[in-house]
Order: C-alpha cells, then structure tokens, then sequence
C-alpha cells in the first residue's frame, strides 16, 4: 500500500472499511418538520382558486397555476427527503447520476407519448387516411398498401381495417395497386364500407368523437 | 484437514458478514447501495407509466378529473402523507442509529416506521370504504350515486384506485421487508462496521414515501 493511497479525497482513512458522516438527530427533526409545513401549505394552497382568480371564469380544477404550484411543492418536498432522508447529498456521485437518469427517461416517456396523443386526431399528409373499425369511417393516421389507401373494389371505400388482410394482401399484382379481391361473404363488409363514406361526408366531428371515445377504452 | 483449511481462509477474508466475493468492506458497501439505487430507479420507470396515463387523461379530460378529485377526502389525504412523513423520519433515525451501533434504538425506529405504514393502511381502508359505499368503483363496476358525473368520471377513479391500489402494494410490501430487517437487528446481525440492510430497507421506504408525495397532490388536491 504506498502513501499517496492512506486517505481518500474526502479525509476518510483508506483502509478498505466504511466510514460515513454521521449527521446530528436535529437536521433529520428540522427535514421533518420542513415537511409538515409545506404539506400544510400545499393543502391550503389548493383551497384557493388561483386560476379562477387570475383568469374568471376558470372551472376549478382545471387551470395549470394551482396545479405547477402543488408539482413545484411536492418536488421540493421529494429533494428534501432525497437528498437528506436518502443520503443522496453525501453518497457518491453515480448513485445521483442513475436515480435523476431514471427522472429523464421517465420525462422522455412522458413527452413522447404526449407529442403522440395530442397529434392523433390531425390529418396526416405522409400516411393518408386510416379507417375507424367498427364504422368504417376515415381516421386521420394511415395504413397503405402498394401506396394506396386499401379501398373496396365494390364501393370504392376504404376499407376498414379488420377486412384489410382479405381485401389486401401483400402479394396484390401490380398492376392494380390498392385493389383487390372480391368475395360475397364480404358484402357486408361492403355496406358496412357505404355507411362509412356517407358518415363520413357527414362531418368531421364524428371521426373526433371516435378517436375521443377510443382513448379510455385503452 | 480441509474443513481447517477453510477455517483459515474464512479468518484471513474478513468479518462473517462480508462476502467471499468482495475485498473490502467498502466494495461491498458500495454495491449494495448501487444495486439498491437502481432498483429504486426502475421503481421509478415502474410507476412512471401510470403517472403518464395520469398526466394524458387529465390534458384530455380536465373537468372530470376536477369533479372525481372533488369526492376524494384531501384532509384523510394530508393526514396520510403526514403519517407517512413521519415514517420516513424514524426510517432514517433507524439507520442513523445503527450507523452508531445502538441496537435498542434501530428496534424501536423500526418499530414505529412499521406501526405507521399500518397506520397509512388504515386510513386508506377507510377511504376506501367511502368509495365503495358511494358506488364510485374502478371499471364496469362504476355505479356513482351522484347527480350530474361528468362524463369521464370513472377514468379518474380508474387512476386513483390503480396508483393508489400500486402504492398500497408498495407499502405492505415495506412493511414485510422492514419487518424482516427488525428481526435481523434483534438477532444482532448488525453493528457500527455493518448497517447495510437497514440502509437499503430505508431506502425502499423513502420512495413509498416519494411517490405518495407526489400521488397526494396529483389525486387529492386538484
């Protein structure tokens, strides 16, 4: 073992064992009690309507200024109790590096599957048009074959998707992209294809109620 | 003969505790809290899908995300944040105790982190019992005996009994493995070199406590 190695950079002596700072009862009593008032202040916070306030007219509940002021208590009290309860402030620093890694991917979770949502209900000019199952009726999104939006041959329709694999399958000629083959079982699929157009035409806040009435059914 | 040679090499490694595939007590020490630091992180991602399923529901449906907060009680809320703000604290007076070696101490800490997290589990059965009794259940059992429920109503107490129901998980299996690390401590495994476990018991229980810190303002406090 040669000198330079008989302390570790932050004093401790280098003899293999574990040596931590141990902190005085009054720092974990003044954390705690920190604690307790921001819970109270949060909870009084909440009784006041800030954004019906700055903005009448508000319903309550739904404004953002109530809502950062309780995500930017509740974040101060998580710091708190991560950096003193956790021992994260004296631990090393890779340990830091993971837990706030875990926030950053959690926030990339969040952010992408954001940007999704909010953009599903746009017409989408790359992809085409998609078509809602169980009425038929366009979607914005879009599913192609051979470039095409898959359309029933009878009705010139487009397909709803549970028919895609009979009325397009991959190994369509082509000569006649995006069409393919009839069959009388599929009539039905058919009408159910004229009702789609007509509902269509109808107007685009149907399609809307959809795609609405789809996201908490998942 | 070989039984005496392996009573040698146990003598030259080290202390019972420390195992045969760490050198020093340290190395040790700092994987344990890594592994540990880790498995908090994937905690983490673990919740994070029903906080994002929060966060897309509410952008979508404010308003009823406003009334289903409305039926919830913020005052039992705050009392079990409080509750579990304290166990945290005795959590962390546990490992500050045997850190010092104080055998007696470290019990009763964990003593009473146990006896809130049973306190916590209470009050949230009482909640719970409120829910049932007002027909506001989680999925096609949804029957609210309310007036005018906004539309998506049931989409927030589908979030609420799913987080809260996931965190309630979490806290009784804290209260398993705390109450493990408890008979560890009477048995006398631990001492002023070797704390580790109740470091990481600890550790685990201040992210229950993290995530009801969060939970309570997002259901509770809209």
């Amino acid at each position: 073992m040669s000198n330079e190695h008989q302390h570790t950079h932050d004093g401790h002596p280098n003899d293999g064992a574990v040596h931590v700072h141990i902190h005085d009862v009054k720092l974990y009593l003044g954390i705690f009690f920190a604690l307790m008032i921001l819970t109270i202040v949060t909870v009084l916070a909440s009784l006041v309507d800030i954004d019906g306030f700055i903005r009448p007219g508000t319903p309550h509940g739904t404004g953002g200024i109530n809502f950062l002021l309780a995500m930017a208590i509740a974040t101060f009290k998580a710091t708190c109790v991560i950096t003193w309860f956790m021992h994260l402030k004296d631990d090393t620093r890779f340990n830091a590096l993971f837990f706030l890694g875990s926030l950053v991917f959690a926030g990339v979770f969040f952010v992408y599957t954001g940007n999704d949502t909010y953009y599903r209900q746009r017409e989408d000019s790359i992809q085409g048009q998609y078509v809602h199952p169980s009425t038929g009726e366009r979607a914005p999104g879009g599913l192609l074959v051979n470039g095409q939006p898959c359309m029933n041959p009878n009705t010139g329709a487009v397909v709803p998707a549970y028919c895609l694999s009979y009325y397009c399958s991959p190994t369509d000629s082509a000569e006649a992209p995006g069409t393919c083959q009839d069959s009388p079982a599929h009539e039905e699929g058919a009408e159910h294809g004229a009702h789609g157009e007509a509902a269509h035409e109808g107007g685009e806040a149907a399609a809307h109620e959809g795609a609405a009435e789809a996201a908490p059914a998942h | 003969m070989a039984s005496v040679e392996q009573a040698h090499e146990d003598a030259h490694h080290g202390p019972k505790w420390l195992q045969h595939h760490f050198d020093t007590p340290i190395q040790q020490f700092e994987s344990a809290k890594l592994g540990m630091w880790l498995f908090l992180a994937q905690e983490i991602l673990f919740f994070s899908g029903l906080f994002v399923a929060y966060g897309l529901v509410r952008l979508s449906f404010p308003d009823a995300f406003a009334a289903g907060s409305a039926q919830l009680n913020r005052y039992m809320g705050g009392l079990n944040t409080v509750v579990l703000l304290l166990s945290s604290l005795t959590a962390a007076l546990a490992v500050r105790s045997a850190q010092l070696g104080k055998k007696d101490e470290v019990s009763r800490y964990l003593i009473i982190t146990i006896l809130c997290a049973f306190g916590f589990m209470v009050i949230k059965f009482f909640e719970y019992r409120l829910k049932f009794e007002h027909g506001l259940l989680p999925g096609t059992y949804w029957h609210p005996h309310l007036a005018n429920a906004p539309d998506h109503m049931h989409v927030f107490f589908g979030l609420y009994f799913m987080l809260t129901g996931l965190h309630g998980v979490h806290v009784v299996i804290g209260i398993g493995v705390l109450g493990w690390i408890w008979m560890r401590n009477n048995r006398g495994d631990f001492s002023k070199e070797y704390w580790t476990p109740v470091d990481l018991a600890a550790l685990y229980w201040h992210l229950v406590d993290l995530v009801w810190i969060y939970l309570f303002p997002l259901l509770y406090l809209i």
